[in-house]
């Protein structure tokens, strides 16, 4: 028949094809050409780090005040572009990066712009141009803007955290950057595998709670900004604590800047944190402390009384009051009520200068002040040796040495607790990546610098002085507030200038049981009014009653 | 002599479940591998393997028809069948839709339909029955029944698809060569078609002439015509011994394959099953033709040994052509791997195929 030959060959024919593809298979797969290798690494789009999820900042009442949410970023494929694209992104991104790309590129990668807005990520998308790639990734957000933008600090492009809360907290908030692992389409599209993307990230950053307030703190804010804009001021600070623990509940600085838009960040003097990075002589505010020290040392008791001309004459130098008028014969409370000059400079006199500047350091003043924040200052106070003529004197009226605000609030909120000098602090607590607590804010101790008696008389002093002397621009008729005005001069190249003065008033309330310490410190006002009575006393009043109202304390108690 | 009817039961019981198990088995390798191939990262044309597998049901429906109706049957209307079959072959030229640059679709609402497909078993069919009655022995027979082959194929070849026209002459070849025609007469046919090498190569189209360029170094042109035989050399290449994975390789997810449920399910394969899973499929495809064969072997119908050896001849150059070419062992051409690749009419033309090679295979088992 036909068919014989159909027993043999036909196998042979058939499977001697398999036997190639056999062998093929086996080299392809077991023993791959290098170039196959070379080229399937490099299709894809390796590890484009990305930023990812940046731990939050929350105040005392757990709202945040830092947060990250996704956002858009473009990058460029020079290899994929054409350059006379480039032109048609004019107007959309900076000139300079239009410049760059609008001629040829070396290179696979290129970033055309970091984490850019809604408006901005649409008109690139809708442009289609090849070669453009879109990746999401996450954006620091500061919601409230401006508000305790000094204290949060700021991060730059790639989240990590350049200045504030989040430099020093850097270490819990960062989150290692995400590696995407994008590609090229034929068609020039990108896909972003995300499920490739969280591969070995860590479970999450930590947070960082903070002891500050954010209610008071946009009371404090607005009412800064106000009194600044009455009065013309260069600069102001406000720090608003809890004597009791030693927590601040509002820190404010003017200027002040809006953390979400970059272009502010490198204004210096509207980063600068007045509330701690910033020195100046404090005047009259300080007058307590130095009567404090004074009675502490037994150099003056409460029940003397001093003669107060207009003005005396000290070694080389003069001390006169501010008001042009001699008070007569005071009290040492009514030294302090009516802020004589020449009546503190008499008491300052009793007390030897090597008791007095160990008495102020012993205060807080001319030290580190251990708070979670960075660039603190320690304030300047001369050594004694150096303290010659006037200058102990100066000392005693709160002239001739500098503090930060912060220091001296704190120093008020030892006057205001019953004389125990805390530790001020503003984190209350720090949770890592698995929410473990690694830090706790707390009260802590630094010394008793006064006899729980002496706080107590001064205290009531400071009350006398808000009801009927300097400070009565603070008085409330619901609240007993405790104050003491500050006008201080502003020395430059070593002389004091005429017509630029620091107005501030430090003081607390309830004055029975103290809530809250609070220092307002208003720089170079030049609308006229320079008294810290006139000036910064309305704005303490204010924050005080905004404060009542919102209900963020409840006493009804001493009136007038 | 007249045959005795089997059931639908009894033809079941009957067939040869190696050959049954082997195609099921593919069937399902290539869902598997369309499914990968067509879902991408977000999901993109998912679709495929879900109308594969509505291609498989209406399949299976055909199997069964033609098993019932038996190969005989066909035998005896192969003339007519492959009248119709030329009729749907000119038909598609004046009136089916443009694909990809060929006419080849006939679009009938939800489906497209595709006559080379049936072409394929229409030309089988009757070239096991004409080389029956006129057995390919002297030239001028030989010479007749190349023609009557020729006609379908040449119809093929102006859609043109000369992908399927290849198909068609490696299926004339074959069943001529088993219809008994002496040695020299293909020796002969072959010897002029490699003399006449040069002289086509001058008809060959540029995309074509390129394709055998890059087939012979792909890195001629690695972004353009040789970019799809580099892409399936990598997918293949970086599958490893133990692939990446079902629904993990890159070269299709992300695109880099071209046409990766159809002409390059191969790679798409190879890259996520590695090796081991080339191997299987290739031993799946030796065990079907095994079966074939053995069928071809059993059966005293000399019409049903052409029948088979040209069923036979089909698969095997679909597959040899589609496998080699995912490799770089052949120049690229749109063929589909048959069972495994996306393809309706394809499947559909298979499975009939293959129901007529089970038909003969239940003949055999017959007692008489």
């Amino acid at each position: 028949m036909l068919l014989k030959r159909f027993g043999g060959s036909p196998w042979f024919l058939v499977f001697l094809f398999f036997a190639v593809l056999f062998w093929r298979v086996a080299s392809l797969q077991l023993f791959p050409d290098p170039r196959v290798e070379k080229q399937s690494r490099r299709q894809y789009w390796s590890r484009v780090p990305v930023s990812t999820n940046r731990g939050s900042i929350l105040d005392a009442n757990g709202n945040a005040l830092a947060l990250s949410i996704p956002s858009s970023s473009f990058f460029l494929d020079p290899a994929f572009w054409d350059p006379s694209n480039g032109p048609k992104l004019r107007n959309i991104l900076p000139d300079s990066i239009v410049a760059t790309i609008s001629s040829a590129m070396p290179g696979r990668f290129f970033w055309l712009a970091r984490k850019v807005d809604e408006e901005t990520a649409a008109k690139i998308r809708t442009l289609n141009l090849k070669g453009i790639y879109e990746i999401s990734e996450k954006k620091r957000l500061y919601p409230n803007r401006s508000l305790l933008s000094h204290v949060l600090g700021f991060c730059d492009v790639d989240d990590r955290g350049l200045s504030g809360i989040e430099m020093v907290w850097d270490k819990v908030l960062f989150s290692p950057p995400g590696i995407k692992i994008l590609a090229k389409e034929s068609s020039g599209r990108t896909l972003d595998i995300s499920r490739h993307s969280d591969e070995g990230i860590p479970a999450g950053p930590g947070s960082v709670r903070l002891t500050i307030d954010s209610r008071i703190q946009f009371i404090v804010e607005k009412r800064l900004d106000e009194g600044i804009a009455e009065h013309g001021a260069k600069w102001g600070s406000i720090v608003c604590m809890d004597p009791e623990t030693g927590a601040i509940v509002a820190m404010a600085s003017w200027p002040s800047f809006d953390p979400n838009v970059r272009e502010n960040l490198t204004n210096m003097k509207r980063i600068a944190n007045n509330s701690t990075g910033r020195t100046y002589e404090p005047g009259s505010t300080f007058k307590p402390i130095v009567l404090g020290i004074a009675i502490e040392k037994g150099s003056v008791r409460g029940s003397e009384s001093f003669n107060c001309p207009y003005r005396i004459k000290v070694a080389d130098g003069h001390i006169s009051e501010a008001s042009n008028r001699s008070y007569g014969r005071l009290s040492v409370s009514e030294i302090l009520i009516k802020s004589s000059n020449t009546g503190m400079a008499q008491i300052g006199l009793r007390v030897k200068p090597f008791d007095m500047y160990h008495g102020v350091r012993e205060w807080g003043f001319s030290k580190p002040l251990e708070v979670e924040l960075n660039g603190v200052e320690d304030g300047l106070l001369a050594t004694p040796e150096q303290w010659r003529g006037v200058v102990p004197s100066n000392i005693s009226i709160g002239q001739g040495l500098a503090v930060t605000p912060l220091h001296l609030a704190n120093a008020m909120a030892a006057i205001a607790n019953g004389g125990f000098l805390l530790r001020p602090f503003i984190v209350s607590e720090v949770k890592d990546s698995t929410g473990r607590i690694i830090y706790k804010g707390e009260r802590k101790l630094v010394r008793e610098v006064l006899s729980p008696k002496t706080a107590s008389w001064l205290s009531s002093i400071m009350k006398e002085s808000v009801k009927s002397g300097t400070g009565k621009m603070a008085r409330l008729p619901y609240v007993s507030i405790a104050g003491k005005t500050g006008t201080a001069q502003v020395a430059e190249k070593g002389e004091y200038k005429k017509g630029k003065w620091v107005s501030s008033f430090a003081g607390f309330w309830p004055e029975e049981n103290p809530d809250y310490v609070m220092l307002v410190v208003i720089g170079e006002p030049s609308k006229g009014k320079y008294y810290g009575g006139d000036v910064a006393a309305p704005v303490f009043r204010r924050i005080v009653e905004d404060m009542f109202q919102t209900g963020l304390f409840a006493c009804i108690g001493w009136g007038g | 002599m007249e045959e005795k009817r089997l059931s639908l039961r009894e033809n079941l019981a009957s067939l040869d479940r190696l050959q049954f198990l082997s195609v099921l088995a593919l069937f399902f390798l290539g869902v598997a591998s369309i499914f990968s191939a067509g879902a991408g990262f977000d999901g993109r044309g998912s679709g495929f393997a879900a109308r594969q597998l509505l291609w498989g049901c209406l399949s299976a429906v055909a199997y069964l028809g033609v098993l019932q109706v038996g190969y005989a049957r066909f035998l005896s209307w192969a003339y007519r069948i492959y009248a119709f079959a030329l009729v749907l072959l000119f038909g598609v030229m004046v009136l089916g839709m443009t694909v990809k640059g060929s006419q080849s679709w006939f679009h009938l609402g939800f489906f497209r339909f595709q006559p080379a497909e049936f072409g394929k078993i229409a030309l089988i069919l009757v070239l096991a029955k004409h080389f029956c009655r006129y057995p390919p022995l002297t030239l001028p027979s030989f010479l007749g029944g190349l023609a009557l082959a020729g006609v379908s194929g040449w119809l093929v070849l102006v859609q043109p698809d000369a992908g399927s026209a290849m198909v068609y002459g490696a299926i004339a070849m074959v069943t001529v060569a088993v219809a008994g025609a002496p040695w020299k007469y293909p020796a002969g046919l072959i010897g002029l078609m490699m003399a006449a090498v040069p002289l086509g190569w001058q008809f060959l189209k540029e995309y074509q002439k390129m394709r055998i360029r890059v087939f012979l170094d792909p890195w001629v042109d690695p972004l353009g015509a040789g970019y799809n035989v580099i892409q399936s050399r990598i997918a293949v290449g970086s599958g490893g011994l133990l692939g990446k994975g079902f629904m993990e390789g890159l070269q299709s997810k992300l695109r880099f394959l071209p046409e990766p449920h159809t002409d390059f399910i191969f790679s798409v394969y190879c890259e996520e099953f590695g090796f081991i899973g080339a191997v299987g499929m290739l031993l799946l495809f030796g065990v079907l033709f095994w079966r074939l064969i053995e069928t071809a072997m059993r059966t005293k119908d000399s019409r049903a040994k052409v029948l088979i050896a040209g069923i036979s001849a089909w698969i095997w150059f679909q597959m040899a052509e589609s496998i080699g070419m995912s490799m770089g062992l052949l120049p690229v051409t749109g063929l589909p791997l048959p069972l495994v690749s996306y393809g309706g009419s394809s499947l559909l033309a298979l499975s009939v195929a293959l129901a007529l090679a089970q038909s003969v295979y239940i003949s055999t088992l017959k007692t008489y």
